[in-house]
Parts: C-alpha cells; structure tokens; sequence
C-alpha cells in the first residue's frame, strides 16, 4: 500500500508542473496589457512603464517563468493587483465557504442520489425507474445559475421561508448560519445527485445480476440481507470513484453557485478577479484549484485501493 | 373654513411626528459591486469608493446632485489667477477618529500634506498627478500648488481618493491600514467580512451635523437580479443598480419604488479617423443618418432606464446641454443612401467592422446598427471581445469603429479632455484618432478657467464642432436606478451611482 501511495505521488510531479506553466501561459496569452488595463485611461506612458517594472513584466518570459515557478513552489501566489494582498492569503480566507459548500452539496446528492439509484435498480423497468432516471437526467442539464434564481423566488420570496443571499452571522444562532447554506447546496447538489443516482442504478443493476446473487438467492437467503449486504456494499465501489470526483466538479460549480448566492467563496473572487482583470490573482486561483482538484484525485485513487484490493496487488512486487 | 386650517395644521403635526427622523435607525445597503480596499489612497473602483466615504472626508464634496462643490473640511479656499496655486482654510477643531496609534487629535495643515504627497507617491492609478507640491503655510492654512493650470481641480478634490488620513495610523499599520481605517468622517467601520458584508457605525464625535443613522449594513450581491430579489424580500433596503428587466417587479411591490436620476455617463460608436470608410464624411453621415436612435434606445431599455443621447456631456454633468439635440443629424436613410451614392459605394455596399466588449447592451446595439445600416447600404460586421482584446484593438485605431461606454466626474473636463484632445490619440478614450485644433483650443480653454460659465460655454463649444465633424455617434445615457425602500427618508440617487447617505444636504434615516 505504501509503495502505491508513493509512486502515485512521484507521478504527480510532472502533472504539477505541467499545471503551473499553463497557469503561468494562459495569463500571457490573454490578450491586452495588465498594467494599462489597471492603471486607467489616465496613466502616462511612463506610469505604465514604471508599473511593468514593479510586476517585472519587462523581462525575458523563460526569466519570468523561473521566477514565477519559484515562488509557487515556496508557496508564494503573488500579489493581487487590486486588493494589493498576498493572493494565498485572499484564497486561505474563502475557503472555508468554498469547501463547506461543496461537502453540503455532496451530502445531498449522496443522501438522495444513492437511494435514489438503488430504488431505481431494485425496481427495473417499473415506473419509479422511469422516474428516477427522467429526474436525474434533469437533474444533469439544470443550469446552476437557473436553479439557483428558481430556488430563491420559490423558498425567500414567495414562501420566506429562508433567506436569499449572503453568509448567516454566527451570533444569531446555528440556524442562522445553516439557513444561509440550505439553498446553495440545494442548487449546487442536484448537479452531482443525477450523477450519483444513474450511476448507482447502472452499478446496482450490474451486481444484481451477477452469480453469486443468485447463489444467495438460492441459498434462501432474506431479500434485504442480500440486497444490503451483499449487493449495495459491491455496487457502491465505482460509486466512490464517481463521488471523489463530483467534489471537484462541486469546487468549480461553486463559482456560479456563490455569484447567486453571493456567498464569499473562492467562486466569487475568481468571478471578482476576471471583471476586474486581477491577472495575479486568476493565475493563482486558477493553480491553486487545479492543485487541489489533483489532490482530490489522488485521495479517492488511495481510497479506491484500499476499499479495492485488486488495485493493491497490481502494484506489489513492482 | 377656520375649522379646515386647524385640522389641517393638527394634521400637518401629527404627520411631521410620524416623519421624525430619529437617532436610531439602521440601513442596509445592497451593492452588486465588492469592494476590494479602505485605502483611500489604494482604491480603483466606485464600490471601495462608496464604503469609504463614510470613515474618510475630503477638503470639499459634491452634493448629492453632483452639481455643485461644497466646503468640508477645507472652510473655504483660493485660487491664483494662472490657476496654479490653490490655498485652502481649514475647518477648526475637525478631530480624527480615535485608531491604536493616535487618540482622536486635531486635522492641521501638515496632515493635508501628508496625504496628498501618500496619494501622489503609492495611489496606483497616479492620483493628484497634477500636483506638484504642497506648502504648509500656517496651522490651519495649506497651498497646493499645480505643475500646470488646471480648473477641475476642485473635482479631482472631491474625490476620496484625496482624503486627508490620519500619517500616525498610515505609518503604524503600513498596508494594514486598509483593514484599520482611520479618517475624520461621520462613521467608523466596525466589521469587514470580505466577498460578504461591512458594518459601519456612527462616529458619536464627529465635528458636523449629527447623522440620523447609527448603523449601515453593505451586503455584496454580485448578480444584479438577486439584489433586485433582496430589495423585494426586505433584506435590504437600497440597491445599487436596478436592470432595465426588473423594473416592472419593483413597481408591482407596494414597498418599494425606484429612484432615477440622469446619470454621468455616455455610451457611443467612435469611428476611426485615420484609415477605413470612416475617413470619408459622406460615410460618416450616411451612418448617423441610417440610424433610428430613439428606436434602438426603445430596443434595449424597453423600461426607461436608458435615453437616447445626442452629445457626449451627459445630463448627469453640471455643463450638459439641454438643446444638444440641435447639433444632430437626425434620422433619413433616404438621405443616407444618397449620400453612399455620392462617396462612390453604388451599387456596393460600405464594408465595415464594429468592435464591441462583452456587454450585452452593447453588443444588442451593434446588432441593431447592423441591420438599420444594412437598408441604407452598409454591410456591417460586429466583432465581440474579451476587455483586453477590445482595448488592444481600438487604441490603436485598428478598428473601423467600435462601441464605447465612459463614466467618470461630473466636470465636463472627463468627457471631453480625454475623448477628443488630440494629446489622447492612442488611448482608449480617443481610440479614433480624432484630432480638431480648434476642440483642442478650447479644452485648454477650459482647462484655463475656473468661472464655471464660461467653462460650461467652451465645453458646449467643443461639443457642437466634435458633433458636426461626425466622428461620434452617441448611444444612450443610462439612467442611474437605485431600488429603495419607501422606509427609506431623505434619499436621491447621484449621477455618479455613488449611494450617498450622509452628504452636504443629505442625512438619510429610516422610518420604522
């Protein structure tokens, strides 16, 4: 197991490396020039030059790559061109959000999905699977922002029953808070609870129709020992996989998720940073989140092998 | 009839009862924009601006018209017949508010100082870059004095980023300051959740009229149709901007309305003046005469929130004129198409391309233009970019033409100077190219003086011939619209969209 861990490590580096000159040359590739776009229709020349030379935008680009690439990897963003703070820190503060909403959103879509596919399965080609399936396809192709706008006439304006936008304040209670993260979840789950309940469905129906379920059928087992014992618990292997990756799809769905609710999360500065032409600040976010989907990554493949012998052994001896 | 006046005056009393403003009330402001600074000095965008107003003060300040400039914490102020020299009074007994490393002491001279040299050295977008030093003449009194003659001065003083801050607290909490904010205004920030809320209460020492409120809550809502929802379900009671498209949900909701106010922005098509099509007037011509202007205002602001403009002064600006339309071509595609026949296109159409941002409103206009021009014999391709494309493109004239959007002070000076003095060829401002000796006479006219008559007659001046030599076809002026609460007392919009809640003749409260 160790030495699994250790190579799917050692694998990463190219990976991460390859992340952070991407980052670095998709920001040199847009067009326009940061500083004169920051700076204002009344920057001189000479401002802007002056400017170039602080953010060191007038070297050689391999000279700026080297420098850039050691600062990441002393864990050093840079400096955000408009809020003028160390982007690491600016990313540090909205985490928290950002990853609490993403897990609420996933313990909705694994809480409803998950049964969801196993009803479905269980009853194959009855009307609740039509139901399931035609949910979960809709589920699928709801856009966020559309959901998000429903969700907030239906649940704040029309029935007032929570509120629309914004974090709770801590010092008016749990619910508070809670309240605040109801609907964000809600419209940022659905996305993941279609993925879930097909995939659990298709997984369930796989198992259930293997051999040694219908030994145990004949053996005389009861239905709900087979079904829960054997069936759910081998069906719900690749079903992990499928939720470890969802979380990364639930981090970049946060970011319209967070406009909506105007939620201070990593989505809103990423969407803040674009408008206002952040450069330093995309880049890092833009690294940051693809580190952190990469370590997502990794953790379910560790998992996966571990919930998986199979995996394991592929790499014994080697 | 006896009886009639005496009801009338017990009525009149128990009304003003009802409408006493009381010391109590508490606000809560939604704002599509987030502020990213408290640094007077650091800021680069109106939200920051707006937050800011309420710790720092400047020397004078616009009212809540934007019309006309009021004293603060200057009392009263000079100015040396080249225009070069301005010598300010200062208030008496203006106290900062009390921070860690100072304990509330008194605004002298040397603090003007100081902060006019802290924004001239680390403001980013070079701020007082007119400057070029200030002399502390007595305690009370202090010179600033210009690297050249320049009238809207004053304007540029109203601006908080020429705040007077407090240089014990600069000092102590160098780039901390910006979440430590220390200044002389009429509230104290209490709470700065960044991405979330700010909460501000009042400064119970402050030196002037004492504010009706005693809290402003900011919430940030980036999406302007759920700030328009937070409005309508009571969690906020101003919003900062209102879409044409929600316009008919806040007048359907008895407690709440929306308050316009002409605004201090232009939206245009600029042509190029150097190369293309474009460089023949004929063309110039047929292209405003092929346009249906109020129709394609009708188009996109279905609800009024936008009006059709006519010059690039807009009515926000205290030198708007009223009878600009007489400058203006006016609607005739037959003209139009006479006139493409006489520059040589017959029987071929003009082929142009107009770049756009990605905004919706503009590129929904460069559609319109689009198909009105396609009658009268223009073949017309719209080009959408991302911001960085679009300036790279049309400040350096590469674009045959292309829509562009200013907003900016209500000085005429902002809306003139940098979209049509020769000097700013090459900027995004004049990204045509356009170049008239005699407008850029009479910008520096302008510049010149500071009878703001006489200004307002040379910027008029300037207007007329930019309009006549047809280079630049104005779009609209949106309308500036605030949702409000009908809760909310002694509020009016301001050109600038800036929400102002305590100004010279403005002390908002809420009614219970």
């Amino acid at each position: 197991m160790g030495k699994y861990v250790a190579k799917r490590i050692i694998q990463l580096i190219p990976t991460l490396f390859f992340v952070i000159l991407t980052a670095f040359l998709l920001m040199k590739l847009i067009p326009g020039d940061p500083a004169m776009i920051l700076l204002g229709p009344q920057a001189r020349a000479e401002d802007i030059a002056r400017f170039r030379q602080q953010l060191g935008l007038d070297r050689p680009l391999p000279v700026q790559f080297l420098i850039y690439l050691k600062r990441v990897l002393m864990g050093d963003l840079g400096i955000s061109l408009v809020y003028r703070q160390s982007v690491l820190s600016l990313i540090l503060e909205r985490l928290p959000v950002t990853i609490t909403l993403s897990l609420c959103a996933l313990v909705i879509a694994v809480s409803i999905g998950i049964p969801a596919g196993v009803m479905a399965a269980m009853k194959h080609n009855s009307f609740i699977d039509l139901l399931v399936t035609i949910l979960a396809l809709m589920g699928l192709s709801m856009p966020i922002f559309w959901f998000g706008m429903m969700l907030i006439i239906v649940f704040s304006l029309e029935l007032g029953w929570l509120p629309a936008v914004g974090l709770g304040d801590p010092t008016k209670g749990l619910w508070d808070v809670v309240s605040h993260f109801i609907l964000p979840s809600l419209a940022l789950g659905i996305l993941s609870t279609g993925t879930i309940a097909r995939f659990t469905r298709s997984s369930m129906l796989e198992v259930l129709n293997q051999d040694y379920i219908r030994t145990a059928y004949a053996k005389g087992l009861r239905r709900t020992l087979i079904l829960y014992r054997h069936a759910l618990r081998n069906a719900l292997v690749p079903v992990i996989t499928v939720i470890g990756l969802q979380l990364g799809n639930l981090l970049a769905g946060a970011v319209l998720t967070e406009t909506v609710f105007a939620l201070p999360g990593l989505g809103k500065l990423m969407v803040d940073g674009i408008f206002r032409r952040d450069y330093m600040l995309v880049q890092g976010e833009v690294l940051f989140t693809a580190i952190l989907y990469i370590f997502v990554n990794l953790a379910v493949d560790i998992a996966y092998a571990f919930i998986n012998p199979k995996i394991r052994q592929t790499y014994r001896g080697v | 009839m006896k009886r009639l006046a005496v009801s009338l005056i017990v009525l009149a009393f128990f009304a003003s009862l009802v409408a006493a403003p009381s010391y109590d009330s508490v606000i809560r402001v939604g704002s599509d924009q987030n502020p990213t600074t408290m640094d007077p000095a650091m800021y680069q965008d109106l939200a920051s601006a707006q937050v800011m107003r309420n710790v720092f003060e400047t020397l004078v300040a616009y009212d809540a018209d934007v019309k006309q400039i009021h004293p603060l914490l200057a009392e009263s102020w000079e100015v040396s017949p080249d225009l070069k020299e301005w010598t300010f009074k200062l208030r008496k007994g203006v106290r900062f508010q009390k921070g860690k490393f100072q304990d509330g002491r008194e605004v002298t001279a040397e603090d003007v100082k100081y902060s006019f040299e802290r924004a001239i050295t680390i403001s980013p977008m070079v701020r007082l870059y007119m400057v070029d030093h200030v002399e502390v003449l007595d305690r009370y009194t202090v010179k600033v004095v210009l690297k050249y003659p320049y009238a809207p001065f004053l304007t540029v003083l109203t601006d908080v980023g020429a705040a007077i801050v407090p240089k014990e607290e600069c000092e102590g909490w160098k780039d901390q300051f910006t979440l430590h904010p220390v200044g002389t205004g009429p509230f104290k920030m209490v709470e700065w959740v960044k991405d979330s809320h700010m909460v501000f209460e009042r400064n119970e020492d402050y030196w002037g009229e004492r504010p009706y409120l005693k809290q402003i809550i900011y919430k940030f809502i980036p999406d302007k149709s759920v700030l328009t929802m937070a409005l309508l379900s009571g969690e906020v009671d101003i919003t900062s901007d209102v879409l044409d498209q929600d316009i008919p949900k806040l007048n359907a909701n008895p407690n709440v309305q929306a308050m316009a106010v002409g605004g201090c922005n232009v939206y245009a098509v600029y042509m190029n003046s150097m190369k293309g099509p474009t460089t023949d007037k004929r063309v110039r011509e047929a292209f405003f005469r092929g346009i249906d202007i109020e129709q394609l205002v009708k188009v996109i602001f279905p609800n009024g929130t936008g009006i059709a403009a006519y010059g690039p002064i807009p009515p926000g600006s205290w030198a708007y004129n009223p009878n600009v339309k007489s400058f203006y071509t006016g609607y005739d595609p037959e003209k139009a198409k006479q006139l493409l026949k006489e520059a040589g296109y017959d029987g071929k159409p003009v082929k142009m391309t107009i770049y756009t941002p990605e905004d919706p409103n503009r590129r929904k206009a460069a559609v319109i233009i689009q198909s009105m021009l396609k009658k009268v014999g223009f073949e017309i391709e719209v080009q959408s970019l991302e911001w960085g494309s679009f300036t790279a493109v049309t400040s350096k004239a590469d674009a045959d033409a292309y829509t562009i959007g200013w907003t900016w002070y209500p000085d005429p000076e902002f809306f003139i100077f940098y979209m049509f003095h020769s000097s700013r060829k090459g900027t995004y401002g004049n990204g045509g190219g356009y170049n008239n000796p005699e407008v850029d006479r009479l910008i520096e006219l302008g510049e010149s003086s500071v009878d703001q008559e006489q200004r307002t007659q040379y910027y008029r001046k300037a207007e007329e011939l930019i309009m006549k030599d047809l280079y630049y076809f104005p779009l609209w002026h949106k309308l500036v619209v605030n949702g409000v609460n009908k809760k909310v007392r002694g509020y009016k919009p301001s050109p600038d969209m800036m929400i102002r809640l305590y100004a010279p003749g403005t002390n908002v409260w809420v009614e219970k």
